[in-house]
């Protein structure tokens, strides 16, 4: 009999487990992720009427990619999927535009530590979720950062704990 | 190699070195970080006005070759980059950055479980250079 090669085959540590099956570990972490996808989508809600013009389409924009990736990893989890809560503690008090966007760059930078925390545990289609999402946010929270004058707004790890 | 073909092959085989190990996947990832480096470093140099916009993202690029180092085996020559000429252009910088983020995607989709994380940073900071420039 001959072994099947495949990359992800050989790629694993654990050659009996389907490349499209979530493991306990990958599952809760994802999980983590949604719990934050939810507080985003109500962040930005929060958030919006405090920025200027432009900055309101581009918040709306971000709902819209969130609210996406919360309806995405809902549907994978399936039952058991945390549900949203009707309120948030936000991390930051609102009064102005200013305020605004640093929220807005911390709900980021939120979502981007979650997938990141889910990256290793996850493989093929679920490990691409994760990254791409990661990889949003993180480019998102960047804006915001530049948005409220900080240049260039990025950073060497993305979703690295400090 | 060295080795003649035909009727000392049986010979040739026994009589040859332990074969060179397989190289490290991410060894193309660590030359193209060093690569990076020295393309923010050319780049400066002529444009030294930029700095205060691309010294953090040259930054990050040295930390990720740190980080890289630490955990990718190497030859014993150390991950030399084949010398290029400086990107002349802000355009040619970020289309650099812009295959390297595909690089670091894609090195991430396919590793161990192990490297996941750090090739994810990586790819996730390059993305965030490629908006930033």
């Amino acid at each position: 009999m001959t072994q099947p090669t495949s990359a992800a085959e050989t790629a694993s540590p654990q050659p009996a487990q389907s490349n499209q099956q979530l493991t306990a570990d990958g599952r809760a972490r994802l999980a983590t992720a949604l719990e934050l996808e939810h507080q985003a989508v109500y962040g930005y809600g929060a958030l919006g009427p405090y920025l200027t013009s432009g900055q309101r389409t581009a918040a709306a924009n971000a709902q819209s990619v969130h609210r996406n990736r919360r309806d995405a990893v809902e549907a994978l989890l399936g039952d058991g999927a945390p549900a949203g809560a009707a309120a948030y503690a936000l991390p930051e008090v609102i009064t102005n535009a200013a305020g605004a966007v640093r929220l807005a760059a911390l709900l980021e930078d939120g979502v981007t530590s979650a997938y990141r925390a889910a990256v290793a545990s996850t493989r093929g289609v679920h490990r691409k979720l994760a990254l791409d999402a990661m990889i949003d946010a993180a480019t998102r929270a960047a804006y915001w950062r530049r948005a409220g004058g900080q240049v260039p707004g990025t950073v060497p790890f993305p979703g690295r704990p400090a | 190699m060295g080795v003649s073909a035909g009727v000392l092959s049986g010979c040739g085989l026994l009589d040859r070195a332990e074969p060179e190990p397989e190289p490290d996947p991410l060894l193309p990832l660590l030359r193209q970080t060093v690569a990076l480096v020295s393309a923010y470093e050319g780049f400066l140099a002529a444009h030294p006005e930029r700095a205060a916009r691309l010294d953090p993202l040259r930054e990050t690029h040295a930390a990720h070759v740190t980080a890289l180092s630490a955990v990718v085996v190497q030859p014993s020559a150390g991950p030399s980059a084949a010398p290029s000429a400086a990107p002349a252009t802000l355009a040619e910088l970020k289309a650099l950055e812009s295959a390297a983020a595909k690089s670091a995607y894609e090195a991430c989709l396919a590793t161990t479980a192990e490297r996941a994380t750090l090739l994810g940073e990586i790819a996730a900071a390059r993305a965030t250079h490629v908006v930033a420039l």
